[in-house]
């Protein structure tokens, strides 16, 4: 069985650079030429070498290169002696020459005298690139048929590399994704971020406030005001001690005076929680009094509130 | 609680990413068309830099996870200093070679101490790719992409080229035009990085005379006077100026704000180490030294303005933990503090003067949580990354203003801004 392939040539002069010499017609008909000088190269070859290396997804579909390596020597192309070939830096130029062949290849059996069919094909147009000063317009390879198996000669030792996938154009911006995943992340974290250095920097009022207009409110001995009063407990005491039953109390036992003294506050934000005592003393109108007491309060949304269950503590200290 | 983990879960992420981001390399890629001579500029850098030169401040080092870039810079190396050595060879088309450097600093305090003040890439390709971008050809993924990446682009005139066109300027102009300026001119246009230009080879626009001196009576700064040269930088620029695109490039860059834009004459092998052979190629010339000549200016500009900005950001979150400091608040909270600026400024890479790269704050803000000792390098002390970036700056503003003063067209922005009456 025999396959198509189609010499080609990858080279620079002593001006020019890296181009292709000489590409296939379904290659340089439509521009890629380009690709080979893309996927052939590399170090010289080893004497019994040549590298295999598959193009995906070209507009001209897969092809497959077959390459050589080979240092430049003047006589190898006609040019002169046994001197290598320079460019004008004085720098040595490789070569690169084989066969284009179209689709993926698993198994392909090269021999030397493969390769050296697509030297004698190619140096000629490498001759006459030689020359060239400004511009080189490739040349374009014909077909040579390459037996696939049972083939006599001796064979080179093909090297597989990695193919060169040209991927096909994205519409979706990845960059822009990106952003705007880490903007969305960094609002995440910022949100909590922003309320825990706000509480942070907010200064919290001090609980005198509160105290104060809870006992104004008890002395105001109506309806009305123990309902204002009932709004300075804590929503954590409010379940044991309903607003019905601290208005009863209350209604039952009107309150002449109330007075309050801070004893500490313990502030513990952002993290731990944030506390005060005061001692509070109340006088009720049929001039019972009470034992002063303890309550404790607590921040509650940047606010104070009070946590003890203020009928027990009465009920308790009635003297 | 489960906010709390997915909180934990997300700071874990964009800490990994942004970890890596802060290991990842600088990358400078340099432009310049076939021959123009990038990988001998490498080779010569590695050359001159791999050892700390006082002057400069700090010294290169392959990446040590690239144990086969050393070799092959070794190579390079070798290839030109020896007399029957070649020049490295030229790159292929498909190879995109990424060098990967890291510039360290002596410390004065232990010995066999460095400092890494920054890795950095150097991306260096075929020549012809510039002009197959400018010839419109579209299938060059992996170039793109390397072009995407590219931190700072110098753009790399050839001196050889020049020359041609400085001796004949009516003949050659709109062959340089077209085939050396205009294909980088376009990409540079369309960057929004820091660029400068280069102008190898400068060796070749020293005169005959000069290079009949003998080595004891040479000085690197002889190299940018008039008297030795052929042509000086200012003659040259203009006539580069003379293209209304270069002209036109350099104004809209007078006015970015952009860091300066400078123009470096450089040498890879220094004067008189090669010569034009009767069939037109170089040869190394019997006897002669390598001595290049300002290879590591680009490296030394790139590395002021990087370092630069990064300090200045750094000093300012500095200033903000002495404000901290100074402020009557627990330690706990000065560090909750500390890291809601750090979770700040990681996510504040394009708010201007607040913006801090994840290098500075890879070493910054855990300086600034640390308590590390001050900045003040006023006796040149390297104790740690901070003053090594602080010794790398200063030496740099230092070779930047000599060069500014020798030759104040290295300096295009301010130079342009001063003396050009078209502006």
């Amino acid at each position: 069985m025999e396959i198509e392939a189609w010499p080609f040539l990858v080279g620079r002069n002593r001006n020019l650079g890296y181009m292709p010499i000489v590409s296939p017609p379904f290659l340089s008909e439509r521009g890629l030429s380009m690709l080979l000088a893309e996927a052939a190269g590399g170090d010289e070859s080893g004497p019994g070498d040549a590298t295999y290396r598959e193009i995906r997804g070209s507009e001209g579909g897969d092809i497959s290169l077959i390459f050589r390596v080979v240092r430049a020597k003047a006589r190898d192309y006609d040019l002169g002696g046994d001197e290598a070939l320079k460019d004008r830096g004085g720098r040595s130029i490789r070569l690169i020459e084989g066969f284009v062949v179209r689709g993926r290849k698993k198994t392909l059996q090269i021999t030397h005298g493969d390769l050296q069919m697509a030297h004698n094909l190619v140096k000629e147009a490498y001759r006459k690139f030689w020359d060239a000063d400004d511009t080189f317009k490739e040349i374009a390879s014909l077909p040579v048929s390459l037996p696939t198996e049972s083939y006599s000669g001796e064979q080179v030792q093909l090297v597989r590399e990695k193919p060169l996938k040209i991927p096909p154009p994205s519409f979706l911006n990845v960059r822009l994704v990106i952003v705007v995943l880490m903007a969305l992340i960094a609002l995440i974290l910022l949100i909590p971020g922003g309320i825990i250095i706000y509480r942070m920097i907010t200064p919290l009022p001090p609980p005198d406030p509160i105290l104060s207009t809870f006992c104004r409110d008890l002395q105001k001995a109506n309806a009305n005001s123990y309902k204002d009063a009932y709004h300075q407990l804590s929503s954590g005491i409010r379940p044991s001690l309903t607003q019905s039953t601290f208005v009863t109390f209350f209604t039952a036992h009107p309150v002449a005076s109330c007075t309050y003294r801070k004893n500490s506050i313990t502030d513990k934000r952002p993290f731990g929680a944030t506390s005060a005592t005061a001692t509070l003393t109340i006088v009720y109108r049929d001039r019972v009094s009470v034992l002063p007491f303890t309550i404790t309060l607590q921040e509650e949304q940047n606010s104070w509130k009070i946590t003890t269950n203020i009928i027990a503590q009465l009920r308790r200290q009635r003297t | 609680m489960p906010y709390i983990i997915i909180i934990i879960a997300l700071v874990a992420v964009v800490v990994y990413f942004f970890q890596k981001k802060a290991k990842a390399p600088y990358n400078i890629i340099v432009l310049g068309h076939s021959l123009a001579g990038k990988t001998v500029l490498l080779a010569s850098m590695y050359y001159k830099l791999s050892i700390q030169d006082p002057k400069v401040g700090f010294s290169l080092e392959p990446d040590e996870k690239k144990p086969l870039q050393r070799i092959k810079l070794d190579e390079y190396r070798r290839g030109m200093t020896d007399a029957k050595g070649e020049l490295p060879e030229p790159t292929q088309m498909r190879e995109l070679k990424e060098w990967k450097f890291i510039c360290k600093v002596k410390s004065t305090s232990e010995y066999n101490k460095r400092y890494s003040v920054m890795r950095f890439t150097y991306l260096d390709f075929s020549g012809e790719r510039i002009k197959l971008l400018y010839d419109g050809h579209n299938y060059t993924p992996e170039f793109q992409r390397v072009l995407n990446k590219a931190d700072v682009l110098l753009g790399i005139l050839d001196g050889q080229e020049l020359l041609k066109l400085m001796r004949n300027p009516e003949q050659e102009r709109a062959h340089f035009y077209q085939e050396y300026l205009d294909p980088i001119l376009d990409i540079l246009k369309e960057s929004k990085q820091p660029i400068h230009f280069l102008i190898t080879k400068w060796d070749l626009l020293v005169k005959e005379e000069y290079l009949l001196k003998k080595e004891n009576e040479r000085k690197e700064g002889d190299l940018l006077k008039k008297e030795n040269l052929y042509y000086s930088l200012g003659e040259i620029l203009t006539l580069l100026e003379a293209h209304p695109r270069f002209r036109n490039f350099l104004l809209s860059e007078a006015r970015s704000k952009r860091p300066a834009l400078r123009l470096f004459p450089v040498s890879a092998l220094g004067p008189g180490f090669v010569k034009e052979q009767p069939d037109g190629t170089m040869g190394k010339v019997s006897g002669v030294l390598l001595r290049p000549f300002l290879v590591e200016m680009p490296l030394v500009s790139v590395l002021h303005d990087r370092l630069e900005a990064d300090h200045q950001k750094y000093r300012l979150y500095r200033w903000f933990s002495n404000l901290l400091s100074s402020q009557n608040i627990s330690d706990p909270m000065k560090k909750i503090l500390g890291g809601a600026i750090w979770i700040i400024g990681m996510f504040s890479f394009s708010l201007g003067v607040f913006s801090v790269s994840p290098q500075v704050f890879s070493y910054g803000v855990l300086n600034l949580l640390e308590d590390s000792p001050g900045t003040s390098n006023t006796n040149q002390e390297v104790r740690n990354r901070t003053e090594a970036a602080k010794q790398v700056i200063d030496s740099a503003r230092e070779q930047l203003y000599r060069l500014e003063q020798a030759c104040p067209e290295s300096n295009l922005t301010k130079y342009i801004a001063r003396f050009r009456p078209w502006r």
